[in-house]
């Protein structure tokens, strides 16, 4: 995915694009420069997701849950984070067909 | 041949389907909230589903399951161990910023692997399935009319299991065809309940036209927001007409995505340039004629290169998940019956006629009856005259389906028993007075006989009747004397018109037996 390259000035609009963030030419090229930096960091590190056969191999892990249903959150918990609320809902700008 | 025909005959259809089912799990796929439909917005939701920084989710284990019975119902080849993607993309019905979903590592088929097929109940036909892969719902937005929207997330996390067959399917009929099926294979399988009207099973048609006879693929529109089965046909239809309608005007379909609007007659198609629009005259004339002018059309929403990039990678909270061997054979020998191969066993293994056998097979929940009245004794060709003539005519008469019938098989046990037994009583007249008192009033067979007072010619009655019609058919009584067996039906018609249908046509018989080892003796 050459396009979604930070260190070109297309890739960082892409991707600025994706992320719903309005860059200006200043910032786009601080973000790119930062971008670059982290990935070449990543690429000097050795692989850290072990291959399958690896994490395969290993004792065997409970990694599953039972399906049984557990209590939720009340209501007014899970909103109390909610900018704005409506309805029993976070309340959002409406989104046209196609975004 | 109309000009509709002669033009739609030039081109073939060609469609692909993706579907969405909903697992039919206890919990979620993530967390351990309720999975269900409606109640009032946010009372399903905890930190996982919700998004909350810091938690991880835990795959829910019968989730795991039953996607991979649906893999390998299809005869898939199933992987050994199974991981999840990332799909990234903003939607306020999506709290994380991503779905976990699967793209590399499907359960079943994809990335050159074998998906398997599915036979359609009617036709017959086999369609090749690309993938079945495992993901996560997404909430759902309520658009409040003033420019805002309330988000419920109820619904996030729910288990879907994303089916998606090879573009197989050449005409409505095969899609009907391949829904019904799709349907009654994941009933039968117990993973999802099927309710679309409640979004537990949802449709995406992809669709394509090219001339007849041609080999290649052409660009194919995906067609969303389809919530009926009527909805698919119909939207199907649409698509035909409207892309033969623009292959005819020298102009050709675009890969892009449409959504359907079952409300509006008129095409119109904001946000595509005029030399891209199917002429409205053209495609109206092309359209399946319908009382009352024809519903519904397509709409625009954007084109291939507005496709989103998700920017998928290794979903890094959830480990790989092996399946072992064992696991795989246990999940593979549960499998139920499939509908295909219960049609082939009820004309092979239980002798039913071929119609018979289909009829049973086509329409949901017929064939529960049926084996339910098996597993109450009643033969087979017995059960299945029941289910298919006076059971199923009650059932379209009323509208219900077979799940919702008012004669439980065990009444229509007792209803053969009360044909069979020796009580005077016949199967006419078992079905003329029993059967509508037992449909209509919620009495069992023998209830309605006792409190309508329903008898049968007595047998003496039967016996004068015979004997009368012995005396009065002589060349029938020549014939059975010279050993034509089928000459009986003469006296047993006359003896039945004698006695109004009323009579055990197995008394009749016993009497004329009787008649003709006297006359037999006498000589
Ligand atoms: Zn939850």
């Amino acid at each position: 995915m050459t396009e979604l390259d930070p260190r070109t000035p297309e890739g960082i609009a892409a991707l600025a694009r994706l992320a719903r963030l309005a860059l200006d030419p200043e910032e786009a090229r601080a973000f790119g420069d930062h971008m670059g930096r982290m990935l070449r960091w990543i690429e000097s590190l050795p692989p850290a997701r072990p291959d399958l056969g690896e994490a395969l191999a290993g004792p065997p892990r409970r990694t599953l849950r039972a399906d049984r249903v557990r209590p939720s959150l009340p209501p007014e918990e899970s909103l109390a984070g909610a900018p704005e609320r409506a309805a029993g809902g976070f309340r959002v700008p409406a989104v046209l067909p196609g975004e | 041949m109309s000009a509709r025909a002669q033009i739609l005959g030039r081109y073939e259809l060609v469609v692909g389907m993706e579907v969405h089912a909903q697992l039919a799990t206890q919990s979620k796929l993530f967390c351990g909230c309720a999975v269900g439909f409606g109640g009032p917005p946010n009372t399903r939701t905890c930190p996982v589903c919700l998004g909350h920084p810091g938690t991880l989710p835990v795959l829910n284990a019968e989730a795991f399951a039953m996607v991979h019975r649906i893999a390998l119902a299809f005869g898939a080849d199933v992987r050994d161990a199974t991981e999840f993607d990332r799909k990234n993309y903003f939607y306020p019905d999506l709290p994380k910023g991503y779905q976990i979903s699967q793209l590399h590592h499907n359960v079943g088929g994809g990335d050159g692997r074998e998906g398997g097929r599915l036979q359609l109940l009617r036709s017959g036909k086999f369609v090749r399935m690309h993938n079945v892969h495992l993901e996560e719902d997404a909430g759902k937005l309520l658009h409040l009319g003033d420019g805002g929207s309330v988000v419920d997330l109820n619904r996030a996390g729910t288990p879907l299991a994303e089916i998606v067959t090879y573009p197989d399917l050449r005409s409505v009929e095969e899609v009907d065809d391949f829904m019904d099926t799709l349907t009654e294979v994941l009933l039968a399988l117990e993973v999802c309940r099927c309710r679309m009207q409640e979004g537990n099973l949802r449709f995406e048609a992809s669709v394509s036209v090219r001339p007849r006879g041609a080999e290649f693929l052409g660009p194919r529109t995906e067609i969303k927001n389809l919530n009926s089965y009527a909805a698919v046909r119909r939207a199907v239809a649409y698509e035909f007409a409207r892309q033969v309608a623009l292959l005819e005007a020298g102009a050709s379909p675009r890969q892009e995505t449409r959504l359907w609007d079952p409300e509006e007659a008129v095409p119109y198609e904001q946000g595509v340039p005029p030399a891209r629009r199917a002429d409205p005259a053209l495609l109206a004339s092309l359209l399946p004629e319908v009382e009352g002018g024809w519903r519904g059309r397509t709409q625009f929403m954007r084109a291939k290169e507005d496709a989103h990039d998700y920017r998928y990678f290794p979903e890094p909270d959830l480990p790989p998940y092996a399946v072992a061997p064992e696991q795989l054979d246990a999940w593979r020998t549960s499998l139920p019956e499939l509908p295909g191969a219960r049609r082939a066993r009820y004309a092979e293994e239980l002798g039913l006629p071929q119609k018979a056998a289909e009829a049973l097979t086509r329409e949901r929940g017929l064939a529960a009856v049926f084996e339910q009245l098996l597993a109450l004794e009643v033969p087979a060709a017995a059960a299945a005259n029941y289910v298919l003539n006076p059971l199923q005519a009650a059932l379209k008469e009323r509208g219900l389906s077979p799940a919702e019938s008012p004669v439980s098989p065990e009444r229509l046990a007792e209803l053969h028993s009360l044909i069979e037994e020796d009580n005077g009583l016949s199967r006419d007249l078992v079905f003329k007075q029993v059967w509508p008192r037992v449909l209509d009033e919620g009495l069992s067979p023998r209830e309605a006989v006792a409190k309508y007072g329903i008898e049968g010619a007595s047998s003496d009655a039967v016996v004068a009747a015979t004997d009368a019609a012995w005396a009065e058919n002589p060349r029938a009584v020549r014939d059975l004397l010279a050993g034509k067996k089928k000459a009986a039906g003469a006296i047993v018609g006359a003896v039945m018109k004698r006695l109004r249908g009323q009579a055990d046509p197995r008394a009749i018989h016993a009497r004329i037996a009787e008649l003709l080892a006297q006359t037999r003796g006498e000589d």
